[in-house]
């Protein structure tokens, strides 16, 4: 008898998952009619297409490599599926005086808290819904018809299928923006519902852009964001790419970035993470030209019983490619952050340099930090480094402070704050850092300084 | 009024101080001279409460006070100020931060209304220039990549803005060169006054041309194994610490 002990498991685990699946698929079918851009053929098949995938695997499980340390269970036993109601109230959410704004509550473009001003020459930032509804919409279609066929990134095929609201940004070649705040707010309060949006950014040669998405919740309905962002950035352009994730308290955050770099592109990005239950953000960069560069940096903040997950994964698939890694976590009370980063650099790519660095600080003897680096080398003349450290503030720092007549709770916070914003020192485009220092300061309950001032 | 009375302190369980006495009135500058690992950056880590350092016996009155029973921040809010041998590094807080936050916190101590950001400019860029300090120092984040002489100098900024009235520095001379250390010393003289007391702990009878001592004492085997004028140093200077240092028979 060849009957295979892991059998039984197996097939409940199946039932679980098409259990688990079953709310989306009646969520995505009985939107479908009214999804953006449902007249268009190409859009209706690709969603078809995605939801196909996204019921094939159901929600990733923490079996696969991928999601080894994040578990989505509590997700996916009551995962929204329906979309979100008109809010009952506004969410307050902060936004950068100075930028070309487009704001988003619960999954409608508001034009009415929306300012665009005025956009420069050869730049379009549209609402998705109006994108697709114009005669151009075909630029569109590489993105918006993506197959994501990895069960690891099924989250991705779902957003695939109901990509509900969005934006697009397109600059043609040469073209400069800076900066642009796109908002995406939640009013909670209204229950529990899931939120798609789908962001799509070109910049074509020698374009440059600055871009900061806050996805900001309140009131503590239980809803779930399940955003996708893909970028492409054209030779000699620059995409630099922040992120201000601000959930509501009991919210999931599950993110997919995808970004294709052309032969000298550079994409930089920078994230805050400070809100959600759980959070999950993956950044997926392909060098796909020689000399490019890329720069991601993350800061996190996991208290109470938050789970805030980074995944990157870098492919170096051309020559004299350059990027590094800077992620800064604290984890506090029984948060618990998770680190993963992969590195690919493909036979071809000689010359590649490609650093990571990832600092935990644990600040309680229930928090925990994950780390895991991932390095995968086929060429031989590259320059590859990583480090990792987990630790408590350093002892001999909190008494100079004290030696100063500075109390140990200001001390530590001033020693939190400046462990998280390395990250964020580094943004060059000085309103999206000045902002973000400021979000950080709300979240340590005291003002973080701009250094460079 | 400072009174160390039959200090006796264990660090890692080992014996470093044994019975060290010491009393320094107001307006009074001492120097302490002594070979290496007599213990007198310990004594300066003990004053300021550092963790890590066990007193088995003996006492500390600070202007009839408990010293020791003190958290290190309310010592520093008292006025006590310690220039560190060695000054730590803080990545990522910006001089001017943490300085403003520990005058602040002197300052809400003594009761005084807080200074906004405007007038702890003017006073750091006073202080500065009086210390010869590019202002840029107040951008950057605490002694990360000073050198050694500009970390010294910054010990002795933040001592003039916080204008203690106990300051013990422990080899702040070390590092200097010839011109820092007359900017430091001036430094040093300015903030002395009937109502302040100066330790300074030292290796080299330079200091001391410049920054006159009351008294000077010789640190050895843990204890102040002997004291006096100004001429002390000279004479250490001369004949080293020879017979004085060794340990008794
Ligand atoms: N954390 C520690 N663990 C073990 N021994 C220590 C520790 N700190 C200090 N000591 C020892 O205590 C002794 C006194 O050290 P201390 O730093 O006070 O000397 P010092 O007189 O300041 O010397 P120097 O002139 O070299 O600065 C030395 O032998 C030193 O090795
Ligand atoms: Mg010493």
């Amino acid at each position: 008898m060849a009957t295979s002990p892991s059998r039984r498991p197996d097939a409940m685990a199946a039932n679980t998952a098409i259990a688990q699946a079953a709310p989306q698929l009646a969520g995505y079918a009985a939107l479908r009619g009214r999804l953006p851009g449902a007249a268009l053929p190409w859009l209706g098949a690709a969603r078809e297409g995605n939801i196909e995938r996204f019921a094939a695997a159901g929600f990733p499980s923490h079996r696969l490599e991928a999601w080894k340390f994040t578990r989505l269970s509590g997700l996916a036993d009551a995962a929204p599926a329906e979309g979100a109601p008109e809010p009952s109230t506004l969410p307050a959410f902060e936004s950068i005086p100075t930028a070309h704004r487009l704001v988003f509550v619960n999954g409608r473009f508001r034009g009415d808290l929306s300012d665009l001003g005025h956009l420069p020459g050869n730049v379009a930032v549209i609402d998705l819904a109006q994108a697709l509804a114009g005669d151009d919409a075909g630029w569109l279609e590489p993105f918006l018809a993506e197959p994501f066929e990895d069960r690891a990134r099924s989250l991705a095929a779902l957003n695939g299928a109901r990509a509900d609201h969005g934006l697009a940004i397109r600059l043609g070649a040469g073209a400069v923006i800076d900066p642009v705040h796109i908002v995406f707010a939640a009013d909670a309060s209204a229950g529990s519902f899931a939120l798609h949006p789908r962001t799509v950014i070109v910049a074509e040669d020698g374009a440059s852009a600055s871009v900061l998405i806050s996805h900001v919740g309140r009131g503590d309905g239980a809803y779930w964001s399940n955003p996708v962002v893909q970028a492409r950035v054209g030779q000699h352009a620059v995409l630099r790419l922040y992120k201000h994730q601000d959930e509501g308290a009991v919210a999931h955050h599950t993110a997919f970035t995808s970004v294709d770099l052309a032969g000298h592109g550079c994409f930089h990005a920078a994230t805050l993470g400070l809100g959600g239950q759980l959070a999950r953000d993956e950044i997926a960069v392909r060098l796909g030209g020689p000399d490019a560069e890329c720069r991601l940096g993350a800061a996190s903040l996991a208290r109470g019983r938050q789970l805030l997950d980074a995944t990157w994964r870098l492919s170096h698939d051309h020559r004299g490619g350059n990027s590094s890694q800077l992620f800064k976590s604290v984890a506090d009370d029984m948060g618990h952050v998770v680190f993963q980063g992969a590195v690919n650099v493909a036979v071809d790519a000689q010359k590649t340099d490609a650093q990571q660095l990832c600092r935990h600080l644990l600040l309680s003897d229930q928090a925990a930090a994950d780390t895991k680096p991932e390095l995968e080398i086929l060429a031989d003349d590259v320059k590859c480094s990583h480090g990792a450290t987990i630790g408590d503030l350093d002892p001999a720092s909190l008494f100079y402070f004290q030696a100063r007549g500075i109390g140990i709770d200001q001390a530590r916070a001033l020693l939190v704050a400046a462990h998280l914003r390395e990250p964020l020192d580094q943004i060059e485009a000085e309103p999206i850092r000045n902002f973000l220092l400021a979000a950080l300061g709300r979240a340590l309950g005291h003002q973080v300084e701009d250094a460079s001032a | 009024m400072i009174v160390i009375s039959n200090l006796h302190v264990l660090v890692d369980g080992k014996a470093i101080l044994r019975g060290l006495d010491l009393t320094i009135n107001p307006g009074e500058v001492h120097a302490i001279m002594g070979p290496n690992g007599a213990g007198k950056s310990t004594l300066s880590h003990v004053l300021a409460g550092r963790d890590g350092y066990e007193v088995t016996e003996g006492s500390i009155s600070y202007f009839g006070k408990d010293l020791l029973a003190m958290e290190p921040e309310e010592r520093a809010r008292e006025g006590l100020f310690l220039a560190f041998q060695y000054p730590v590094e803080i990545p990522g807080v910006a001089n001017a931060t943490f300085l403003k936050a520990a005058v602040n916190a002197v300052r809400r101590h003594r009761g005084m209304a807080e200074l906004d950001a405007m007038d702890f400019l003017k006073s750091a860029k006073a202080k500065m220039k009086a210390l010869k300090m590019d202002q840029k120092f107040l951008q950057r984040a605490v002694n990360v990549g000073f050198s050694g002489g500009e970390k010294k100098r910054n010990e002795i900024f933040q001592m003039a803005m916080l204008e203690p009235r106990f300051a013990v520095l422990d080899e702040t001379d070390s590092g200097l060169d010839i011109d820092a250390l007359r900017i430091v010393s001036d430094g040093v003289n300015s903030l002395r006054g009937p109502d302040r007391s100066i330790l300074m702990i030292t290796h080299y009878q330079r200091l001391l041309d410049y920054v006159k001592p009351d008294i000077v004492h010789v640190l050895a085997q843990g204890r102040i194994v002997r004291s006096g004028g100004p001429e002390l140093a000279l004479e250490l200077e001369e004949h080293g610490y020879g017979d004085i240092a060794q340990p008794a028979a």
